[in-house]
């Protein structure tokens, strides 16, 4: 699944060639792009004609690839493509910050409400709907609220980041953690306090946002691996 | 209870965890679940680190714990090994005697399983043939090999085929005769058990 949001994230560059080109909301239009696609790839996949993997691969690439396209065909507009592939959180307004707070309340609200269905299709699908629930309604659901939060975070992360802000944290908070709650709330708040340190050290070094904010949560992971080893020692 | 489950080592969940995945459970519920199939002890152990016995057992009182009417059990001792095959079997015979649940087993064990079963239905692409099977826990050379505390545990579903399925989906007959399909009177079957009893379903 993690890379499923690596997917979603590449086709957000499609989302914002639509948004240049129709001259609609940014945000909505990468939304948009990105449900469109794991649609796609829930369709896809139920043909088993190819692997999660391949179908991945060829939604993520395409999507980018056709993103940039669009954007060379639009010699009208003069687009800041680095802002958009490594985040720039210069370019963030008033407006964006309401639209982070929002979208992130309204992310954990769901994922509060909806957690035991999530967790059982996760651990297993099969024990899911043998005992009633229905794990693709959770994984849909999941699938909307990565596209929400890749929309969201594009800006300031920017899209070939995104997946190691899913991914880092999580591994991070995987040695504290006794069980998958603990996990979650752990991988949020390293999760948080690397965008903190990230933009900090970008506000101190003059770096851009996106990388600072990954190097920051990769400096919290290797710290977390060193407790581990003095135990082992 | 599935077949098998692959667990994201990512993932941290402990036996306790994975028994309330798909719905609230008492601590008592759990416990008494657990107990039952014997790995009461590895209530706080990760599931990851469970062994392969111990892990379909974590499944199976899941399972339990629900108060089923009805146990569907897919070849639960897949991943298992041979003597631990044995005590899940004998473990799945304990939870029917002491839950007076029907247990409905898929399993490719023929020899292992039917000593416990009472009906036996034999698929091969269509229900070949049906009846109870005939106990030879008493037979020497099976209590030779496995050893007495096996014996209960095994025996042989002794029963032939009076017709083979060819790759190809075709069938052949007892007599040599090659036809498209079983004759419509298979599968009720002319299938005679070896000593000559009629099976009674």
């Amino acid at each position: 699944m993690a890379y499923f949001g690596d997917t979603m994230a590449h086709s957000a560059l499609l989302g914002v060639a639509l948004s240049l080109l129709f001259t609609v909301n940014l945000t909505l239009s990468v939304f948009v792009v990105a449900t469109a696609v794991s649609v796609m790839l829930i369709l896809l996949e139920r043909h088993r004609a190819l692997s999660t993997d391949s179908l991945l691969g060829i939604l993520a690439h395409s999507t980018l690839a056709v993103g940039l396209v669009i954007v060379s065909f639009l010699t009208w507009v003069r687009v800041d493509l680095i802002s958009f592939l490594f985040g720039d959180i210069l370019s963030v307004t008033r407006a964006d910050i309401a639209v982070v707070w929002l979208g992130g309340l309204l992310v954990v609200g769901v994922i509060a409400a909806l957690w035991r269905p999530l967790l059982a299709a996760t651990v297993s699908q099969e024990i899911a709907q043998a005992e009633g629930m229905r794990p693709e309604t959770s994984r849909f659901i999941f699938m909307l609220l990565m596209a929400l939060v890749i929309a969201i975070a594009m800006k300031i992360v920017g899209i070939m980041l995104i997946t190691s802000l899913l991914i880092v944290p999580a591994a991070t908070a995987r040695r504290f953690a006794k069980t998958p709650e603990a996990m979650a709330v752990i991988a949020s708040l390293i999760g948080a306090v690397s965008v903190v340190l990230g933009l900090y050290a970008s506000l101190y070094y003059d770096t851009p946002s996106g990388p600072s904010i990954v190097v920051a949560a990769m400096l919290l992971f290797v710290a977390g691996l060193v407790p581990l080893a003095a135990r082992r020692a | 209870m599935p077949q098998k489950l692959n667990i994201d080592h990512s993932l941290p969940l402990t036996v306790r965890r994975l028994m309330t995945i798909t719905g609230p459970l008492s601590r008592p519920a759990i416990s008494d679940a657990l107990e039952q199939v014997g790995i009461a002890h590895m209530e706080e152990a990760n599931v990851q680190t469970l062994s392969g016995g111990e892990f379909q057992r974590a499944l199976l009182a899941r399972a339990l714990a629900r108060k089923p009417d009805l146990l569907v059990l897919d070849e639960p001792v897949q991943g298992v090994d041979y003597s631990g095959e044995i005590a899940l079997y004998e473990l799945i015979s304990r939870i029917r005697d002491r839950q007076g649940c029907g247990v409905l087993m898929i399993s490719h064990d023929l020899h292992v399983v039917m000593a416990q079963t009472d009906t036996v239905v034999c698929l091969n692409g269509h229900v070949c043939c049906t009846g109870t099977p005939e106990a030879v826990s008493g037979s020497e050379a099976y209590q030779a090999l496995f050893g007495a505390r096996a014996s209960g545990a095994l025996a042989l579903y002794r029963h032939h085929h009076d017709h083979t399925h060819m790759p190809d989906g075709r069938v052949r007959h007892a007599d040599g005769t090659i036809t498209e399909d079983c004759h419509p009177h298979d599968g009720h079957h002319d299938h005679a058990r070896d000593d000559g009893e009629t099976p009674h379903a």
